[in-house]
């Protein structure tokens, strides 16, 4: 089987010839993951869809200027990055920690209902977060990706990842821990 | 090394982002100090519980709407719309551009694999840029506190 960064090398220089299938394939190839990274960035379905959207129609009118310095998923992720940190997100009511915990009780099966309530609670944890914070965040613990693959998609440097990502994991666990005290999470 | 100083770099060091001497400095700090230990065990926590909480699905039309979005600016005719010559030359050339890329990549490869990054490794590009790593940087930082 192809690595997914050689099928992605591939497809990129089909693209770069103007080849909209190969396009296609590319967002078939990284929909699912660039969809989850913008709903963690702004917390609901119709932003995160519309960012995606948007991430992957500009990285098909800027596919010539891209050199292949990164990975195109690293470099998909960075113009993600930018519309992400300046599109003001439709404002949500911000949820109250204490609201979470005293959720009544629900009929739903046990499990299920844990996990609904660790995944709003999780992403109250990361809606808190200053949005840098929350890229950091998001692409270490969900993409996997190393320090150095982050400040690629962040534009930032390797030491200023560290810091952002020593900050926010002190941030969130603030938040989180009542709840694991609890025994909710 | 002192509490605050294992302190500082944690994070880093449960990320896998601390390789070496270093590394093991840590490592055997944390073997005769609890204190860091607990504090190690409550981030690893919270990494955890973030972790497991799931995201909803990508829908399924997506990519239709990109492709509609990028059809309907006339962006995706342009290019299509290139002679077949220009658009052999283009392919040609980049058929050129990764084996150049490949051969650079395996050149590199021998000394800067694996420095810092994750054993994943499903980013990888053959250019590598010239950023340093993260353990490069960690060795400045760690000399300056
Ligand atoms: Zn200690």
């Amino acid at each position: 089987m192809k690595q997914p960064t050689d099928q992605d090398t591939e497809l990129v220089v089909r693209s770069k010839a103007g080849d909209l299938a190969a396009f296609e394939e590319l967002v078939k190839l990284h929909e699912r993951g660039l969809f989850a990274y913008m709903y963690r960035m702004c917390g609901n379905r119709d932003d995160a869809e519309e960012l995606a959207q948007a991430a992957f129609v500009r990285a098909w009118g800027g596919i010539s200027g891209f050199r292949g310095e990164s990975s195109f998923k690293t470099w998909l992720f960075r113009i993600a990055t930018n519309l992400a940190i300046n599109k003001r997100t439709r404002t949500r009511p911000t949820v109250e920690l204490s609201e979470l915990l005293a959720a009544p009780e629900s009929r739903q099966p046990e499990e299920s209902f844990r996990r609904k309530r660790r995944e709003e609670l999780v992403q109250a944890a990361l809606d808190r977060l200053p949005k840098d914070q929350r890229a950091a965040l998001v692409l270490s613990v969900y993409e996997g990706m190393s320090y150095k693959e982050i400040a690629r998609a962040l534009g930032k440097t390797v030491r200023a990842v560290d810091s952002l990502l020593v900050r926010a994991k002190q941030n969130a666990r603030r938040f989180l821990e009542p709840a694991r005290k609890r025994n909710v999470l | 090394m002192k509490c605050s100083r294992v302190r500082r770099f944690l994070s880093a060091y449960h990320d896998g982002e601390i390789a070496g001497p270093k590394r093991e400095e840590i490592a055997r700090h944390l073997e005769g100090c609890a204190v860091c230990r607990q504090e190690l065990e409550a981030l690893k926590a919270a990494v955890e519980t973030i972790r497991a909480a799931e995201v909803p699905d990508s829908p399924l039309y997506l990519a239709t709407r990109v492709l509609a979005e990028i059809r309907q600016s006339g962006a995706g005719r342009a290019a299509a719309r290139r002679p077949v010559w220009a658009r052999v030359f283009a392919s040609a050339a980049a058929v050129v551009l990764i084996a150049a890329g490949v051969w650079v990549g395996a050149m590199l490869g021998n000394g800067i694999a694996g420095s810092g990054s994750k054993a994943n490794g499903t980013n990888e590009w053959p250019f590598e840029g010239t950023e340093p790593s993260f353990a490069e940087v960690y060795e400045s930082m760690f000399t300056e506190e």
